[in-house]
């Protein structure tokens, strides 16, 4: 634009708004002579400002704020609180920070959550959480997480509960695709805690991956039953404890909450009820199958409207193996209208379990992979990145298994980069016929001796071998067989 | 170790004078700074607290700079500096969430609503500094009224001493210069310019 130009739309701009709002046309129509682009200009720009109100009132620094924090925050790592000595950083969540710390009083390992100030500064927020952290933590169920304490020291208000030593889902997904088997089981027993939870009337409300926890030894841990109540804002006769679109956009700084697990309810910032859990866990479900959201979006209001208007793609699309009956489940699940989804978790659960056991029964001996079975480019990788010890912790099916020499020459033809070492596990006889069985001893033998790769290194689990398991898992393994033992 | 306030002014002045080694030095004390400002107002942020926002910068200021040494006919030209340098950290900040979250062609697997909310936030700063780029060619005045008030934090009549204008002035200019950013971010207007 030209300093002239703009000269001219600025002066008429600061003239029409010396005048009432009804006078303005009159007057820019005479002031403006006849120059349609002018007047179009100056009406342009006083729309905006009559829309501008609050825009860039607050400096940069308050909207930059999130951007800048949660980088260099001072370490509580070796300080107290209350009697529990802070160990070391779980992970930071919406609803706060968790501490790993010993509780100096009974000698146990706790998990430390700490609420962030910017929650608990209202004394009647905050008393309803603590009324329903008091409900939730009456909850006796192995499927959710055992709450011990809420506290507080200082103006610091914390949750102490049992410390989960496994992953979440949000981490367990990243690592590797669930398999369809790891995924209905895992459904299954976060669908048995939220049956138990809503007898007793307690929804979740945030029902999302980084909320169900997955213990070493399989058991399935979901975690902070109404914490969302914290963001409740005042509404009246509305219950908003759980995150809605409206507290995302409007709630300064906040960050919680996630809009991709949202129900369609919670979207619109209408009542929420028990149906709202179970769509978000659909929504999970979909995801550990599918291995992406059935809603995405790149913006927040893009997932929004995805939530309230679009159906997810099928399951099938991403991931060919699920069946029909599974499909129809996640439907169930996702349906947008919760008069038409699943009434209570419990039907949920049983259709979960119909199906697995149907799976189970039509493929009686298949275990399923805790990872799938790598390609050999990646193993290459994580071997060379890990060196010497990494113990790659596979439960591989016999028939796999006899593809395994292949897999490591093809590797070595199409991957220029040497393979320093590589670590061979026991294999295990899946099949079931004891007439084989030779062939999971000899198999770790012959891969050891390979003739074609004679710069690597190659060292069997021996001292592991009398530990052959029957479902051998990367936990057990990191538990027997430490790497250190290579 | 943490310069003394004579120093961090110093810096600033070098900067000031074209010295860009003097900023290499600077950025970091005053990006800890911000930090803890910026936690501040998440700590304390909920609504009817964003008045003192003015005051928690001045804070950080006072804070850094030496006053003493920054002579009153040097304070306008300090304090525009100063908002200069605001708008390069914060843009820079903005600008590294921003890419780091979106860029690489990665696929967004994990695109969380605290993600959401501070990329939106990014985006926002983005654009605002953008087209405020564009204002100062034909408009610098507003552009550093801009500047001063949105990057520095400083109030209107602060801005005013600074700008050596009278505070309806400014005002004026203010509320032009916002409609006109208002215009350029909406994406349903026409950016005719």
């Amino acid at each position: 634009m030209q300093p002239e130009r703009w000269g001219q739309i600025d002066r008429l701009f600061q003239a029409a708004l010396e005048l009432r709002p009804e006078e303005r046309t009159a007057f820019l129509e005479q002031a403006c002579a006849g120059d349609a682009e002018l007047r179009r200009e100056v009406e342009l720009l006083l729309a905006s400002d009559a829309r501008a109100e609050s825009f860039i009132e607050a400096p940069a620094l308050q909207l930059a704020a999130p951007l800048l924090v949660g980088q260099d925050r001072p370490s509580l790592i070796g300080q107290a609180i209350s009697h529990y000595q802070i160990l070391s950083r779980l992970g930071a969540g919406g609803m706060g920070e968790v501490y790993l710390a010993q509780d100096t009083r009974l000698g146990r390992k706790v998990a430390l959550k700490l609420l962030p100030a910017q929650f608990t500064t209202d004394a009647d927020r905050l008393h309803r959480f603590e009324q329903e952290a008091r409900a939730a933590s009456a909850l006796n169920h192995p499927n959710i997480i055992t709450i011990f304490e809420i506290g507080q020291a200082g103006s610091t208000h914390y949750i102490v509960t049992e410390f989960i030593d496994g992953q979440t889902l949000r981490q367990q997904m990243k690592s590797a695709r669930m398999g369809l088997s790891l995924a209905l089981e895992v459904a299954a027993q976060a669908t048995s805690a939220l049956e138990a939870a809503h007898a007793a009337g307690i929804m979740h409300r945030d029902i999302k991956p980084e909320n169900i926890m997955r213990r070493r030894d399989g058991l399935v841990k979901v975690l902070d039953f109404g914490l969302a109540k914290l963001i409740e804002r005042q509404a009246v006769g509305v219950d908003t404890g759980a995150p809605t679109a409206a507290n995302l956009r409007t709630e300064p700084g906040t960050v919680m909450g996630t809009a991709h697990y949202m129900s369609p309810e919670q979207a619109k910032g209408t009542e929420v009820d028990a149906h709202s859990d179970l769509f978000s866990l659909g929504i999970v479900l979909y995801e550990m199958v599918a291995g992406r959201k059935p809603f995405a979006g790149d913006t927040l209001s893009h997932v929004i409207v995805s939530i309230l208007e679009q159906e997810p793609p099928l399951l099938a699309h991403y991931a060919p193996e699920a069946p029909a009956e599974l499909e129809r489940i996640v439907k169930k699940a996702l349906v947008k209208d919760r008069e038409a989804r699943y009434q209570t978790a419990r039907d949920l659960l049983l259709d979960l379990k119909e199906l697995k056991q149907e799976l189970e029964a039509r493929a009686p001996r298949q275990i399923q992979p805790p990872r799938p079975i790598p390609s050999a480019a990646s193993v290459a990788g994580e071997i060379r990145k890990h060196n010497l010890g990494f113990a790659v912790g596979l439960s591989v099916l016999l028939l796999a298994a006899i593809g395994l020499g292949d897999w490591f020459f093809a590797s070595r033809a199409s991957h220029s980069a040497p393979i320093e070492s590589i670590a061979v596990l026991p294999f295990q006889n899946a099949s079931g016929n004891a007439e084989v069985e030779y062939l999971s001893d000899g198999m770790s033998y012959s891969s050891t001796a390979c003739h074609n790769c004679p710069s690597y290194r190659s060292k069997r689990a021996v001292p592991c071998f009398a530990t052959k398991v029957k479902t051998w898992s990367h936990n057990k393994w990191d538990r027997n067989c430490p790497s250190k033992q290579f | 170790m943490i310069p003394s306030p004579q120093e961090v002014t110093q810096l600033l002045v070098d900067w000031s004078n074209g010295d860009e080694q003097a900023l290499e030095k600077l950025l970091p004390l005053v990006n800890s700074e911000l930090r803890r400002l910026a936690s501040h107002y998440m700590r304390r942020e909920s609504p009817g607290h964003t008045l003192q926002t003015s005051a928690l910068v001045n804070e950080a200021y006072l804070r850094l700079i030496d006053q003493q040494q920054v002579r009153w006919q040097n304070r306008a030209h300090f304090f525009g500096i100063a908002a200069q340098l605001m708008r390069r950290i914060l843009i820079d900040h903005a600008r590294r969430h921003h890419y780091a979250k979106r860029g690489g062609g990665a696929p967004q697997v994990s695109l969380d609503e605290t993600a959401v909310v501070s990329q939106e936030r990014a985006a926002e700063l983005i654009a605002v500094h953008e087209a405020l780029e564009q204002l100062a060619t034909f408009d610098p005045r507003k552009s550093r009224i801009v500047e001063l008030r949105f990057f520095g934090g400083l109030n209107l009549d602060e801005t005013a001493e600074v700008m050596e204008l009278s505070p309806r002035t400014v005002q004026r200019e203010w509320r032009a210069a916002k409609a006109w950013l208002y215009r350029m971010l909406s994406p349903e207007e026409n950016h005719a310019t």
